[in-house]
């Protein structure tokens, strides 16, 4: 029953344990809150990145009925789509946080995690719901 | 030309098929049919070589585990 309701929860589970370590980390980071605008940093890992993982999570169920697909390939692609929000939501608060350099060694980062997250957790994750 | 009685087809057939192990599997097929099941479950190696990779990076370069979490 319901069965892209429970894929776009086990989508948003992952990224969503991982708001708490951010939030965490930031206030370790940056102790007395000076120069910390947790807002226009946040934006992106709570308000966007969850949600694009539950509805490609969704779209990689209603996919997998119809053809086999990797999780792990497919979870690495959400980057492709990620990566350039990502970027647009910093040039519109104007606040650069990607350098080139830091680009270059995290982009292929974010790839091979998301490789991994995705083939070991989130294929799991819909196993347990039913919908893997 | 002769008439084949059910009997005589009967034993050509099995006469011509080949005779069945009748004995059964020569051990206990579960271990073996668990090992497989482990076995393709297992990580590929590649796998375990990207996240040795991405932890090396994250040890060389700590900032990159703050970024990395930041944009998961």
């Amino acid at each position: 029953m319901h069965p892209y309701l429970r894929a776009y929860m086990s989508g948003i589970a992952l990224p969503t344990m991982v708001v708490p370590l951010i939030v965490a980390a930031l206030s370790l980071q940056h102790p007395n809150g000076q120069g910390l605008h947790l807002e226009d940093i946040a934006i992106f890992p709570i308000g966007l990145v969850p949600n694009a993982w539950g509805l490609w999570n969704v779209l990689y169920v209603w996919l997998r009925s119809r053809r086999e697909i990797p999780a792990g390939l497919y979870g690495a692609a959400l980057v492709l789509l990620l990566a350039p929000a990502g970027y647009g939501i910093q040039l519109a608060l104007g606040r650069i946080i990607w350098t080139p350099r830091l680009f270059a060694i995290g982009f292929p980062m974010a790839l091979g995690l998301y490789y991994l997250a995705w083939k070991y957790i989130v294929a799991r994750f819909n196993d347990v719901l039913g919908v893997g | 030309m002769s008439r084949l009685s059910d009997e005589k087809t009967l034993e050509l057939l099995r006469g011509a098929m080949r005779a069945h192990n009748v004995d059964g599997p020569p051990g206990d097929l579960w271990p073996r049919v668990r090992h497989r099941i482990d076995r393709a479950n297992r990580p590929p190696a590649a796998d375990w070589v990207l996240a040795a990779a991405l932890v090396l990076l994250c040890l060389l370069r700590p900032s990159l585990v703050g970024l990395l979490l930041l944009h998961f």
